[in-house]
């Protein structure tokens, strides 16, 4: 299936791109995307998704467009879901 | 004793008299530092029904067990007084080396009284207390006041706090600064400050700051600070906190054109991305802090090229998408403009919001704004009207008083959209899709506050339906207070949460190893709910009662009209369910009242005789 993902913040700067589509099997979880979209942009490798585990970094979780938190990576999207990539804090 | 002074440095303006209290260890364990001590030294310093504005108010500095040391983000001072914007307790706080250095002058805390006979400014010189003429300083900004002290003393070591013309004016909303852009910001301890005619507070510190184990004390330090220089961080060194704006807007609560949506159409041209790439210079630090979260920006063309700021998420929502501008050099000068001045952009900008919705209706007129076309997005008007607030000028008087005495003066329907609670202007989360903080903008001490509840995050991150209300919410919203609480009373930034796997147990650890006192986990829970009751105390005192814990008509009758959260408003039934259900977590009583045992059991004996029930 093809995802729209929505990049924000590190996503888009490291990427350059607002939005991207992602190809991944009907039975994929959140992680197959976040594998997909680091061999697409090697550069999140690291500030972005942990090496070796392709763990999205701590701050960062998928919402689907807008609306609901993704709680675990193992989730499964389905055609027609909207990701969005970011991470929200304040404070000071 | 380590890393505390057990000294508190009382100065009295209308004597010219210094003195010194001596608090003992069990009363530092007991309060820490921070907003903690600051409140109860105000508790204390400040009588029952004083003026905000008059002598008796007592404007209280505390620093904490880690400012002056090597703790990362621990160099930060709480500050409190009696708010002349809200009536109850104003409680803020600010960063860098004006922390550090009061704790290295020999203080764990100062209090301000009384009133000078004429513009003056204290120098606490180590232990020596200098009341100086400041006439020549009156009417000057903020960051113009800080390098004339620094220059007359010709030493670069010596930092001040200081208020603008905002202050001087009585703004309520005026602030004060330190260190060139640090703000203890909102509930306008700045015109507390005015009001007692003390343009600064000068200190010069000489004395080291001693610390219990330094060796175990510098490992644990070093690695939080290298942890807090990772990815958890990231966002605050690349962007800022106006990473915010696109993903709020994304979620549909960005406050935009005064609450009335909470979808900006031109999010991405007033973004963080945005703002990276056009406007920001660097990224700076404050004392002792490993992260950097300041973007510095400047405009380097057009009418407002020179203007130069840092900016927060804060006050771009503020002065930018509830304002309606999407002329992102506008928001820099806007912001500009309030820190030179001494304003809270915050309360300024919403408060301005409120006078274009006006302008837009036909409540007031281009007549009542001296001439201005207050329609959303003229930032041209707004960087007058931000000059004329500060000074009072013309409207800006009526302004000057912050959004709810202005609509209660101006009526005609427009108490309906004033957005605040308690009197202190909203933040930049619409609650209608964030209904975990739309519980902790009605409850909170000092008004709807993200920095003292943090309750947004559950809603943000998921950890529950953000678009409804529920009981279950209560004890979150509690929890999220302590939390924020905690951060606030030992004095260390928020920036760096993410970086503990466990803030109770690590931030005792880090405790103990500073001052040598022992100091659990458990104990600290206990720190910040006693915190939090104290602050509430203070509150009862002056009056509160629970109708003070509510939102704007607004959130609760007007549907968010697009975006993903549209259609939603905070349910009155939902809101009372989930103030009822707070105050049943925090044991208090269904009226909001604190029981005098709740009281006896946090060590606050001296509070239930006067104020528990």
């Amino acid at each position: 299936m093809r995802l729209p993902v929505e990049l924000f913040g590190l996503a888009r700067r490291l990427s350059g791109e607002m939005e991207v589509i992602v190809e991944v099997s009907d039975e994929a979880t959140l992680h197959d995307v976040v594998v997909a979209l680091t061999k697409r942009f090697p550069a999140f490798l690291g500030p972005l998704v942990v090496p070796g585990t392709y763990e999205l970094e701590e701050p960062y979780f998928f919402n689907y467009d807008g609306r609901r938190v993704a709680k675990s990576l193992k989730e499964k999207p389905k055609e027609g879901d909207r990701l969005l990539l970011f991470l929200l804090d304040a404070g000071g | 004793m380590f890393a505390y002074t057990g000294k508190i440095l009382h100065v009295d303006l209308t004597n010219q008299t210094a003195r010194i209290q001596r608090v003992d260890e069990d009363f530092l364990k007991k309060y820490v530092g921070g907003v903690s001590l600051a409140a109860r030294l105000a508790y204390d310093n400040t009588p029952k029904g004083a003026d905000p504005l008059g002598p008796e108010n007592a404007l209280c500095f505390a620093t904490s067990a880690f400012g002056g040391t090597i703790v990362p983000v621990g160099n930060k001072y709480g500050v409190a007084a009696k708010s002349p914007l809200t009536g109850f307790l104003g409680d803020c706080l600010s960063t860098s080396y004006f922390a550090a250095v009061i704790k290295r002058a020999g203080y764990d805390g100062i209090v301000i009284k009384g009133k000078a006979e004429k513009p003056t400014y204290v120098f606490v010189d180590d232990d020596v207390v200098q009341f100086k003429d400041a006439a020549h300083l009156w009417g000057m900004e903020t960051f113009q006041t800080e390098e004339a002290i620094r220059g007359e003393m010709g030493d670069e070591g010596v930092r001040s706090c200081t208020i603008g013309p905002a202050g001087e004016a009585l703004v309520l909303f005026a602030n004060i600064t330190n260190d060139r852009g640090r703000q203890a910001g909102r509930c306008g301890l700045g015109a507390v400050m005015g009001s007692k005619l003390l343009k600064a507070i000068a200190v010069r510190g000489s004395k080291p700051v001693e610390v219990a184990d330094a060796e175990a004390l510098c490992a644990m330090s070093l690695e939080l600070a290298q942890t807090a220089q990772g990815t958890k961080t990231e966002k605050y060194r690349t962007l800022g906190t106006p990473a915010n704006v696109l993903t709020l807007n994304r979620m549909g609560v960005l406050p935009t054109r005064n609450f009335q949506e909470g979808v900006f159409e031109a999010a991405e041209k007033v973004s963080g991305e945005y703002m990276h790439e056009h406007y920001t210079d660097k990224a700076v630090a404050c004392a002792g802090c490993p992260i950097a979260c300041e973007q510095v920006v400047s405009v380097k063309d057009g009418v407002y090229k020179g203007a130069r700021t840092s900016v927060d998420y804060e006050s771009l929502f503020a002065l930018g998408t509830s304002c309606g501008l999407d002329y992102f050099p506008g928001i820099i000068k806007a912001i500009e403009l309030c820190d030179r001045l001494g304003m809270d952009t915050m309360s300024c900008g919403v408060t301005i919001s409120w006078a274009m919705e006006c302008f837009e209706k036909g409540i007031l007129t281009k007549e009542d704004f001296d001439g201005l076309e207050l329609y959303f997005g003229n930032h041209e008007a707004e960087a007058a009207l931000v000059e004329k607030i500060a000074h009072r000028e013309g409207i800006g008087d009526l302004l000057a008083e912050g959004v709810k005495r202005a609509s209660e003066k101006v009526g005609q329907g427009s108490e309906h959209f004033a957005m605040h609670v308690k009197g202190l202007e909203f933040a930049g989360y619409d609650p209608r899709g964030c209904q975990t903080f739309a519980l902790g903008a009605a409850v909170g001490t000092r008004g709807p506050c993200h920095n003292r509840s943090l309750a947004y995050e559950a809603d943000t991150h998921g950890e529950v339906d953000r678009f409804s209300g529920g009981p279950e919410k209560g004890q979150i919203a509690k929890d999220k207070e302590e939390f924020a609480a905690l951060l606030d009373t030992l004095m260390l930034c928020k920036f760096i949460r993410g970086c503990f796997k466990d803030l109770y147990e690590e931030a005792a650890q880090l405790y103990t190893l500073t001052t040598g006192i022992e100091m659990t986990a458990e104990e600290l829970k206990e720190v910040a709910e006693r915190c939090w009751n104290l602050k509430k105390a203070f509150n009862i005192r002056e009056g509160w009662t629970k109708d003070d814990d509510w939102l704007p008509p607004r959130f609760l009758e007007d549907p968010i009209p697009a975006g993903t959260s549209k259609g939603y408003v905070v349910k009155p039934d939902d809101l009372r369910v989930m103030i009822d259900a707070y105050y049943e977590a925090r044991g208090w009583t269904p009226e909001g009242l604190i029981p005098q045992e709740k009281l006896i059991a946090l060590g606050l004996e001296d509070l239930a005789q006067e104020i528990g029930v």
